[in-house]
């Protein structure tokens, strides 16, 4: 090539050059601008997926926020993560599960407000049962909000609340709302997420029926007890739902959500996509180890194994599954001491007594209501009741007392659909507001149909006309309530609404360190959460908890 | 080394005609002489005089490869007797201030020497990316380091090896693992949440991140510092420019060296000032908590008994290997370099081992007089094999528990039975037996770049470039493991493709009429990058299949495209006259994808005056005398590409359905950061001894994009915006002294300094920004941390206290309530200075080089103490030893340093306060290497140009205070090496 051709040549490369390319826009792939997604088609069922979607984003901080400053768990360990300072009352301003949860619900408010604003009603049927899906979902999230944040709603109406978030502006800020204020705003999302719902999709959305079971919950915590039964009494009657029978129950966990003819909502959490890494990172995962997979660091509280443990026939004993040391044959009566710490002792089985192998002495007993017997031994001049189970294993001296309440969906180790309404909850809505109302009939037979279902016998049941000693009828629904919604996210709750103290004398890590707290009043400041200081600091007019 | 040389006449064979390519100014003369070889000693005479004719005293003469030598007398007279075992004999003549000649003798008697004053330092040509100038007429401030001065630690990573040697230039070490990366910032950091990182620049193509690049192939680094020499780059240059140049073959002479070499040696872990606990340590630490009541039952003084030492069973000396050989070759009209390297090394912390091959091609090739095509390919594979131990658990592990059991089987911490005291029930060796990672990346570099000299004013210059970096990883989860038991094994792979196209069409014009010099040129410039990236996981294999064919059931995908673009259009023009007084301009249009308003302009000016050119400058110690200053602009883009739009994020699904949610709120107006900085430099020469840069600088930062927090209720987490404005202001400098230059011995010491001062003017609405332990506020260094602030323990009880600021009247309280301290602005991370010390000796055949780093007044955030110095709070988790002049709280010992421990903590004693807030302080010896070249007498028969081995230390000692592993990786530690290697030149 001579070089004037190879000029020419290269003067052409250049022009070509600089006239190719000559867009500069670029779009991202895995998002979608307003305009595309608007025009879309589905976008509004998209749009209501994504907040469903969150919510699972955020189910870890969701369900521990609620969980973990109850009586049924009890942790093994201190631990890096801020789920410490949930379950010990050692409240820090930055924890990541508050702040977690307060942004996601936020977030998904402003998105089910930025729907409400765009879509018409009455556009079509499919496009109102999605709008009122939004609805529920805003009213759900700043109820549970103003549980987690606020005092309880018996505590007064005019103590500070949470921001009431209607639009979706994002320039509007609200500041805190009275509790009453957002109570108010909870009931008028749920009436017009009541109207607007017309189908029954299946139990993993939104329905009417959620709504009622939302509102029954909302006037009990209100304790405008009639409409809390009102409503309880509508999701019963609808006929959509059904308790699972006795032989099922051990299995809730495991079905599929919609499968499940006693479920009312569940956020829906599928295999595989939804728990990666064997699930590590999903609700059950502290609470068992199964097939390897899962922490396994928070157990069933001693307090409330004594409970659930009064019948074996109870089939609510099999969502804790206790670990056992297979290559041991040796048999373990457990204590809890004066120090709140797990005392092993062993004992070999002689016809229907135990004989404590170290001191040859057999252990009392004593015959129980089940036709068996309880056992106890004496430390010192206090008789301790005994739990005997074969050897077990232990973390730092704590046995594995596994929940699995929140595993096993589908055979996978740590797949669960965190349950938001069932309808056990309904009847012991409706129980707590008849005892409420002062009728221990209604409020008793509600207990008992739920201690029948849990496989009690009857002579398990309670009789109305003579409770037991020293027990209210409201006491006996608020046991049946912790015994039967343990691990649902309830217990704290129905603690402190109803003014009852926190009794939290039991082995656990909440008693390790200096200047633990075992025994909380429902007027301790630290029984709501502190607002997360990131939004202190974002938001100007946020005020702090005490 | 430049040099002219000019024959004797008597001689008249041609001169080293390649001499003359070098352009340069300098003369000295040589004698060639094609005669025979003589049989015994040849007795030569001769004479060494200066430019002038004034003969020259005291020279020294070697013969070359030899110790035989001699010295002129005070006529400059010189006789020497050289052995007839040298074969083809030359002399080496050197003289202070006198550039050192190389002068064959081959069948001569009688010899004239003239050398020539050593080369100015002035005329040296810097590379400034787009322009090549003499340092005569730069105006602005570029850090050169040549490839001598580049290679020292033992590295692949080219950033790893700038620390210490440009003055303003500070560089950290990321980690101590094989193959990783470091934190480059030049004179300051002038962003909040946008790349730090300088741009990089090599050969001409503005690349998209660190290149992987053989150091053995660089030829030298410019780093531009100021405006002047960055605005050229515009919108991405605020964090400076690093421009790289890498080999070619030079001089127009056939001619051809090819070069092998090798390096081995033992790279070994380092603990820093971190001590952990030993059995008996940790045992007495329990028996100090004041609630034994809470302690477990299984305490008991037998634990003594299980001493494990986990940092032994995962850390190793390991083995690093490099072999590079390089061709460097001139023929006709083709001019090449090529290299090829091969490097590995294992990790100090065991399992992980780094494998990289590179190799490169830089061809020159004249079509025409005119017209020169010069395409280059480095391709870079990168290989790791990652089963490597995990540090973290080799400091929290307990010593009472033991890995293996009886029979040296790895125990499963959650078997059956299994006592394991360690909080976490995990042995982490017990997966390690099965699951591993591997990796593999792919760079190639690829230029059809042309040259075409359209007249002796006008050239037109076109780079073009391709660079494809891919990056493949597969996680292999063996079914036996832990962590495989559920999913039957688990297998997952992910990969990335990353495709730049960089084009740059360049003209430039250059003249020189008279005293006037002028060049100029004006180019467009367009970029672009596209990043394809997969992942994909499949469940239920048999133990060993690697591949996802192999699984029973996929389980996860995910893929995503990110794009951007740059298109620009430059001009730069500087004008010298008289080689006193030089001015230069530049703009620079630059256009990006990432904002709505798509285009920017950069400009910049700059005047350099050369004082020593000048009539009336007559100080004769004074070498060169300059001084010079600039203004310009420069800007930063967004780290996020999409940062303008408002965004539904489509990556969710919801019961397997597609879902959306809004994610991103988009900022119209969202705009570059713009940095206008002011520099002005002295440069001055002293003696042909002592080399000194000073240059103080004002770099003003306003639209600081930042990630502002939204509050919660607005519905998104944050917004990128425009909030704030930042100042920069800093001197550095270099000083480069040549202490001894004589014949035998040469010995020089660089120091390089800076120090940089910053602080934020402004922010949106006055608000401060909080970023994890630290915060952005007006007034405050960009690096500021903001802590609780911790004071002391409480002589009463040995309980933890905090500060509380009472914010109405500032007075202060002390808390024993974790939560109610206040969070306080508590020193900053950046340095008060920072350098480098470096020094060269060398004697005869020996040569020591020693290069330093040092880094004043950094306060670093020590987070592993939260884990490891926690007063009982993870009590089963092994504890740092507490350091010479910290003590625990006893009754006995009330002004302790270190609260009461508990069983459980001591009231979140151990919770981000300026407890843990230490200083960063370091000085570093990062290398010591010493050099012998063999006497060619020894090796020449076999054909050998020369032999050159060597010793090599890296990271020999670190001196600090930071009470941790590495005040600069923090965690993994950067190792101690010794390095043995060998050069030969063929």
């Amino acid at each position: 090539m001579n070089p004037a051709s190879m000029t020419r040549l290269l003067a052409l490369c250049t022009l070509i050059l600089l006239t190719a390319c000559s867009k500069l826009d670029r779009k991202p792939f895995d998002s979608l601008t307003p305009e595309d997604f608007n025009s879309s088609d589905g976008s509004l069922q998209a749009a209501t997926n994504g907040n469903y979607a969150r919510i699972k984003t955020m189910a870890l901080g969701w369900h521990r926020v609620m969980e973990f400053p109850g009586d049924n768990v009890s942790l093994s360990g201190t631990t890096t993560s801020h789920l410490f300072y949930l379950y010990n009352y050692q409240r820090i301003p930055n924890n990541s599960f508050t702040t977690s949860f307060w942004t996601n619900s936020y977030q998904i408010i402003v998105s089910c407000g930025k729907i409400i604003q765009s879509v018409q009603e009455g556009k079509s049927n499919e496009a109102d049962q999605l709008l009122g899906e939004n609805y529920f979902l805003r009213a759900y999230l700043h109820f549970t909000l103003v549980n987690v944040f606020g005092k309880p709603y018996s505590h007064g109406r005019d103590n500070l609340g949470v921001p009431i978030k209607l639009d979706g502006d994002p320039n509007n800020t609200p500041a805190r709302a009275k509790v009453g204020e957002v109570y108010d705003a909870v009931l008028k999302d749920l009436d017009k997420a009541e109207s607007l719902m017309n189908t029954f999709k299946s139990n993993i959305y939104a329905s009417r029926e959620a709504a009622w079971a939302l509102k029954s919950r909302v006037y009990l915590y209100m304790e405008d007890n009639q409409k809390a039964i009102d409503y309880a009494n509508k999701v019963i009657n609808s006929g959509r739902f059904s308790l699972l029978p006795s032989a099922q129950l051990a299995l809730y966990p495991t079905l599929k959500p919609e499968t499940n003819k006693e479920t009312v909502l569940a956020v829906k959490f599928i295999p595989d996509t939804d728990d990666p890494d064997n699930g590590i990172n999903n609700i059950g995962s502290l609470y068992s180890t199964i097939n390897g997979a899962g922490y396994g660091e928070m157990y069933a509280s001693q307090s409330y194994l004594e409970l659930v443990r009064q019948f074996p026939q109870d089939q609510r004993n099999k969502f804790i599954e206790p670990n056992y040391n297979t290559n041991s044959t040796k048999i373990w009566a457990m204590y809890v001491d004066n120090t709140y710490k797990w005392v092993m002792v062993t004992v070999q089985k002689v016809g229907n007594d135990y004989q404590n192998i170290s001191t040859g002495a057999l252990l009392e007993k004593q015959a129980n209501i089940s036709g068996g017997y309880d056992y106890f031994i004496t430390v010192g001049a206090e008789k301790k009741k005994l739990i005997i189970e074969p050897e077990m294993n232990l973390r730092n001296g704590y046995p594995k007392f596994f929940i699995t309440k929140c595993s096993r969906q589908e055979g996978k180790p740590q797949l669960w659909s965190p349950i938001v309404s069932r309808l056990a909850e309904m009847y012991l809505n409706r129980a707590e507001a008849y005892a409420k109302l002062g009728d221990v009939g209604k409020a008793v037979a509600d207990v008992n149909l739920i201690r029948t279902r849990a496989g009690i016998p009857s002579y398990g049941l309670y009789d109305p006309v003579s409770l037991p000693s020293g027990k209210s009828a409201l006491d006996i629904v608020l046991e049946e309530r912790r015994l039967e919604l343990a691990w649902e996210g309830f217990r704290k709750f129905d603690v402190y609404r109803n003014k009852k103290d926190m009794d939290r004398r039991y082995p656990g890590t909440h008693l390790s360190g200096n200047s633990p707290i075992s025994y909380i009043k429902s007027t301790d400041p630290f029984i709501i959460e502190l607002i997360p200081q990131s939004q202190i600091l974002a938001q100007a007019n946020l005020v702090q908890n005490p | 080394m430049n040099c002219y040389l000019k024959l004797k006449e008597i001689i008249g064979i041609n001169l080293c005609s390649y001499a003359k390519l070098r352009h340069t100014l300098l003369i000295f003369l040589c004698i060639f002489y094609a005669g025979s070889m003589y049989a015994q000693n040849v007795i030569l005479k001769g004479s060494v005089q200066n430019k002038n004719g004034e003969a020259l005293s005291a020279a020294t003469i070697r013969v070359k490869g030899t110790t035989v030598g001699t010295a002129t007398s005070n006529e400059g007279k010189f006789t020497l007797s050289i052995p007839s075992s040298v074969k083809k004999p030359a002399l080496v003549i050197s003289m202070v201030n006198y550039e050192t000649v190389e002068v064959s003798t081959e069948g001569q008697q009688d010899i004239e020497i003239v050398l020539q004053a050593a080369e100015k330092a002035m005329d040296e040509v810097v590379v400034t990316g787009y322009t090549n100038q003499k340092k005569e007429n730069v105006t602005g401030s570029v850090g050169v380091v040549s490839s001598k001065q580049l290679v020292d630690v033992n590295t692949p990573n080219v950033g790893s090896l700038l620390q210490g040697k440009v003055a303003g230039v500070d560089v950290v070490t990321n980690s101590g693992r094989p193959g990783s990366s470091s934190s480059i910032s030049i004179r300051g950091r002038s962003t909040i949440n946008s790349t730090t990182a300088p741009l990089w620049v090599v050969d001409g193509t503005i690349m998209s991140s660190e290149p992987a690049l053989n150091p053995a192939d660089i030829e030298s680094i410019s780093v531009l510092k100021d405006a002047s020499s960055a605005a050229l780059y515009g919108s991405r240059a605020a964090n400076g420019v690093i421009v790289v140049t890498t080999k070619m073959a030079k001089g127009t002479t056939d001619k051809r060296d090819f070069q092998v070499s090798g390096r081995t040696g033992i790279t070994a872990y380092r603990m820093g000032n971190f001590r952990l606990m030993n059995s008996t340590q940790l045992y007495d630490y329990w028996k100090s908590f004041a609630n034994q009541s809470a302690i477990p039952a299984y305490f008991n003084e037998s634990l003594k008994q299980r001493n494990t030492d986990w940092v032994d069973i995962g850390s190793q000396n390991a083995l690093s290997k490099d072999y590079n050989a390089s061709y460097t070759g001139v023929s006709g009209k083709t001019r090449l370099f090529t290299s090829f390297n091969y490097r590995n090394e294992d990790g100090t912390v065991k399992g992980y081992e780094y494998n990289r091959l590179t190799g490169r091609i830089n061809l020159d090739y004249k079509i025409s007089d005119k017209i020169t095509i010069k395409p280059k390919l480095a391709v870079a594979f990168t290989n790791t094999d990652d089963r490597e131990h995990s540090i973290y658990d080799m400091f929290r592990d307990l010593p009472w528990d033991r890995p293996y059991d009886s029979s040296g089987k790895v125990v499963n911490a959650r078997g059956n039975g299994v006592t394991w005291y360690g909080r976490d029930l995990n042995n982490y060796l017990y997966d390690l037996q099965w699951n591993y990672g591997k990796g593999q990346n792919l760079s190639l570099i690829s230029n059809f770049d042309a040259q075409y000299d359209i007249s002796s004013h006008f050239v037109f210059k076109s780079t073009n470039n391709i660079t494809y970096l891919s990056g493949e990883s597969m996680t292999y989860v063996d079914p036996r493991s832990l962590s495989g038991q559920a999913d039957v094994g688990r297998i997952s792979n992910t990969g990335s493709k990353a495709t730049t196209r960089f084009t740059n069409q360049m003209l430039t014009y250059k003249t020189k009429f008279g005293d006037h010099l002028i060049d100029a040129l004006v180019a467009y410039e367009y970029n672009d990058y596209k990043n394809t990236g997969y992942t994909a996981t499949g469940k239920g294999i048999v133990p060993g299949v690697t591949v996802l064919n192999g699984v029973a059931t996929p389980i996860a995908t995910a893929g995503n495209i990110t794009e951007y673009a740059f298109r620009s259009y430059l001009f730069n023009t500087s004008y010298s006259y008289s080689n006193r007084y030089t001015g230069q301009f530049s703009v620079r249009r630059d256009g990006s994808s990432r904002f709505a308003k798509q285009y920017g302009t950069f400009y910049s000016a700059g005047v350099a005056w050369n004082i020593h050119n000048e009539n009336f400058f007559k100080v004769p110690s004074i070498n060169y005398l300059r001084i010079r200053a600039n203004y310009g602009g420069t800007g930063n883009t967004p780290s996020s590409f999409y940062g303008y739009y408002d965004l539904f994020s489509v990556s969710t699904q919801y019961n397997g359905s597609p879902s959306a949610f809004p994610t991103v709120l988009g900022t119209q107006d969202l705009s570059w950061e713009k940095t206008y900085s002011a520099d002005a430099g002295v440069e001055i020469g002293l003696f042909n001894r002592l080399n000194i840069t000073v240059d103080v600088y004002n770099r003003n930062t306003s639209d600081l994009i930042y990630s502002v927090a939204l509050p919660a209720v607005s519905g998104y987490n944050n917004q990128l915006r425009n909030i704030g404005s930042v100042i920069n202001r800093g001197i550095d400098a270099s000083i480069n002294c040549l202490i001894i230059r004589s014949e035998k011995v040469q010995w020089s010491i660089d120091v390089l300094f800076g120090r940089n001062r910053n602080h934020i003017t402004e922010l949106y609405q006055g608000k401060s920004q909080l970023n994890g332990n630290q915060i952005y506020k007006q007034g405050e260094d960009i690096n500021t941390w903001y802590l609780p602030k911790w004071a002391s323990v409480n002589p009463e009880n040995g309980n933890p206290q905090w500060e509380v600021l009472n914010a109405a009247n500032g007075s202060k309280t002390l808390t024993g309530t974790y939560s109610s301290a206040t969070l306080q602005v508590a020193g900053t991370a950046t340095p008060d200075f920072f350098g480098g010390l470096n020094t060269n000796l060398s004697f005869g055949g020996f040569s020591v080089k020693a290069t330093s780093a040092f880094r004043q007044g950094s306060l670093v955030y020590h987070s592993d103490r939260e884990t490891f110095d926690n007063d009982g709070a993870y009590p089963t988790y092994n504890n740092m030893v507490l350091r010479k002049g910290w003590s625990r709280w006893t009754p006995e010992n009330r002004n302790a340093t270190h609260p009461l421990a508990y069983y459980g903590g001591n009231n979140n004693s151990n919770k981000p306060s300026t407890r843990y807030l230490e200083d960063g302080s370091f000085y570093r010896i990062r290398n010591i290497t010493v050099g012998y070249t063999l006497p060619s007498t020894l090796f020449h028969r076999w054909g050998l140009k020369g032999i050159g081995t060597y010793v090599s230390l890296d990271n020999l000692a670190t001196f600090t205070k930071f009470s941790g592993l590495d005040p600069e990786t923090i965690s993994y530690p950067q190792p101690k090496r010794i390095i043995f290697g060998l050069s030969v030149d063929l």
